[in-house]
């Protein structure tokens, strides 16, 4: 619990200046969420009255909520099929060694570093060529590429310091590969599944570029919606659609944390290898803290 | 009739060296098998090709008579413990225990009463509603052992199990282990890199070598009559004195021959095996078979004395090793009481053995490279 007298002191201005950095970063999202209270027909701030009529606004617009029914929609369908396919490949790349594995995983993670509108535009000419552009399915499809590298680096994440011989064991003690899989594999990398899962979630849920260029006008997502509704006039809306996003994704990351630290509990036991360069070099993956570890066999302790 | 046969295994994986070969094996019900020896020996990748994780390029494994080179693992029937525990992280101690039996389709109540009794044995009852994490290493093997013995299995296979502990915990479960065996009369394999593991708890040891099994035989055997110079390098500590083979004496029944060290008197030695006459060969002494003696005494006639200067003894607790340098050079390493206070470096002093505690060896390989490959 006592982590803080580890930290280092830190001169003063250093201090101010990471918050002053945090606050950059967080403040305009944040200065959205009253202004979307405002009674006022402009965007304003401060806002002058509270008035919840943009949320009313959304609420009552058909337009409005079909486009959050094609985000859900959609985001639930990238979700499965990212963590299904992103799922098998990190198991598959457990198993390889040498670099093999590094160019592999290179590959996979190639969505992250190729520029959004580059791969949107690739992907129209190459969906045009299937006559499949302005279909929902290519929109799924796109944002998939893009899902891909979280839901494999959550998996690949949870597999590390999972002993190689956990699958023989479980063989040697009389289990075929199926019971395996589902017995011993899936609830230990169930905590890499769930987490990558919401990655794929909000990555599809708050994704524009893919979307403009592949969907059809029936298919309007959310965040196409907000940019199509910024074109003609800037409405209150916006900032009442913007909040409630914000919210929905501080809500995921939550639930990723909580997952995230009840999984730490149940992790191996002393001598764990190192989690992985991987895992440590990208700040996106969920590498369990190993200063982190004393902490929780105290919590168990009490427990038992 | 033997329960476990190695017939002809042989592993060769692309562009390399087989990683294991030749290896014939005979196993008794019951015994207590150890492969010691280096890593990379390919102690583990045989003990694989029995557990079945790893396909043999040619050969067959039989258990009581049936061929099961071709059996999947989880088909074997045999108990494996690795050294990394391997226990499921998500299961208690007793849902890991019952693992197995659940396997086999044992009804809920069979399940208790065998998971109790392992657990028994292990002497961890009262454990089963912790987590392994909850463990210490040493208890998350006891937990790995009760999992790997719960279901009878026909063989145990032991990969290097107390390689992760501390050695006072090391010892004492090597004699539980051991004691779990007999009472259990479960046919085992051990593989481990430590010959002292290895001379404790086996009825036979096989030392691999590159691949090969160098040699099968008791501790004692194994120990007292190494059958080369890497077995007599590895399994315990050795001097080796390169020598030449001057005659054999046909008169004796035994095979006696007289050897000539560099810059010595000659020496009259009987061994077992034929040695090429005015071919090389080597000499090998235990260091707790050589006493220091000072140089006015003169040795018995069934004895061998060198020449030789205290380079440096160095305090071990229950003994001292003292190196000294023989005239032609070479250290020769001797187990002398700690409380030697005549001794002294730079002191001239005679090594003397026994001749019968010398074992010799055809000269096939340069001793410092075995040594070398031993550490």
């Amino acid at each position: 619990m006592n982590t803080a007298s580890n930290t280092p002191r830190v001169a003063p201005w250093t201090a101010w200046f990471a918050h002053a950095v945090i606050g950059f970063m967080v403040v305009p999202t944040l200065l959205v969420v009253p202004i979307s209270f405002n009674g006022d027909q402009y965007l304003r701030f401060p806002p002058r009255d509270f008035s919840l009529r943009w949320y009313e606004d959304f609420w009552s617009n058909e337009q409005w909520l079909h486009s959050a029914w094609i985000s859900l929609v959609t985001a639930l369908a990238v979700m499965a099929i990212a963590t299904t396919l992103g799922t098998l490949a990190a198991l598959a790349l457990h198993r390889m060694t040498g670099a093999s594995k590094k160019i592999l995983l290179g590959l996979m993670m190639s969505p992250l570093m190729v520029p959004t509108v580059v791969l949107a535009l690739a992907l129209y000419f190459f969906f045009a060529r299937l006559q499949m552009v302005g279909t929902w399915t290519a929109v799924v499809l796109g944002q998939v590429i893009l899902a891909i590298p979280f839901t494999v680096l959550n998996v690949h994440a949870s597999l590390q310091g999972y002993p190689a011989t956990l699958e023989r064991a479980a063989s040697s003690l009389g289990a075929g590969p199926a019971t395996t899989f589902f017995r011993i594999t899936v609830p230990i990398i169930r905590p890499g599944i769930l987490s990558g899962a919401l990655f794929a979630f909000m990555v599809s849920f708050d994704e524009f570029i893919i979307a403009l260029f592949l969907a059809g006008p029936g298919e309007t997502t959310l965040p196409v919606r907000m940019w199509q509704t910024m074109q003609l006039y800037i409405s209150p809306t916006i900032a009442a659609v913007s909040s409630m996003i914000t919210g929905i994704t501080i809500a995921i990351f939550v639930a990723s944390h909580a997952l995230r630290r009840r999984a730490n509990r149940r992790r191996f036991a002393e001598r764990q290898p190192g989690t992985s360069r991987l895992a440590s070099t990208r700040g996106h993956t969920l590498a369990p803290a190993s200063g982190r570890w004393t902490e929780n066999r105290k919590l168990m302790s009490t427990e038992v | 009739m033997s329960y476990l046969s190695l017939i002809d295994v042989e592993k060769t994986y692309a562009s390399s060296a087989p990683a294991v070969r030749n290896v014939f094996l005979e196993i008794e019900r019951g015994e207590f098998v150890t492969f010691l020896g280096p890593s990379g020996s390919g102690k583990t990748t045989t003990l694989s090709m029995v557990a079945g994780f790893i396909l043999p390029s040619s050969g067959r494994i039989e258990v009581g008579g049936k061929d099961i080179t071709h059996v999947p693992p989880h088909q074997r029937n045999i108990g494996m413990v690795f050294q990394d525990y391997s226990l499921f992280p998500h299961m208690t101690v007793e849902e890991n225990v019952a693992f197995p039996l659940r396997m086999r389709g044992m009804s809920k109540k069979n399940i208790t009463s065998r998971v109790g009794e392992a657990l028994e044995i292990v002497g961890l009852s009262g454990f089963g509603h912790r987590l392994p994490v909850q463990l210490s290493g040493g208890q998350q093997q006891r937990v790995a052992i009760a999992r790997a013995i719960v279901y009878r299995p026909a063989i145990l296979l032991m990969d290097e199990p107390l390689g992760a502990l501390d050695r006072l915990l090391r010892d004492r479960l090597q004699l539980e282990i051991k004691q779990i065996q007999r009472e259990m009369g479960i046919t085992t394999l051990y593989v481990t890199h430590d010959q002292s593991e290895a001379l404790t708890m086996s009825d036979r040891i096989c030392v691999f070598n590159e691949g090969e099994i160098v040699q099968i035989g008791t501790p004692s055997s194994i120990y007292e009559k190494p059958s080369n110079v890497f077995v007599a390098g590895f399994v315990g500590e050795s001097n080796f004195l390169e020598c030449r083979v001057l005659t054999r004496k046909s008169d004796t029944p035994d095979n006696t021959y007289v050897l000539g060290f560099l810059n010595s008197a000659s020496v009259r030695v009987k061994s077992e095996r034929d040695l090429p006459v005015h071919g090389e060969a080597i000499a090998v002494v235990r260091p707790e078979h050589i006493r220091v003696e000072p140089t006015s005494v003169q040795p018995q006639t069934t004895e061998v004395a060198f020449q030789a200067t205290i380079r440096d003894i160095i305090y071990r607790g229950e003994s001292s090793s003292l190196q000294a340098i023989l005239p032609s050079g070479q250290i020769v390493t001797a187990r002398i009481p700690s409380r030697s206070v005549s001794l002294s470096p730079n002191q001239q002093i005679h090594l003397v053995w026994e001749t019968r505690d010398m074992v010799l060896l055809p000269n096939d390989k340069r001793p410092e490279a075995v040594i070398e490959a031993a550490e």
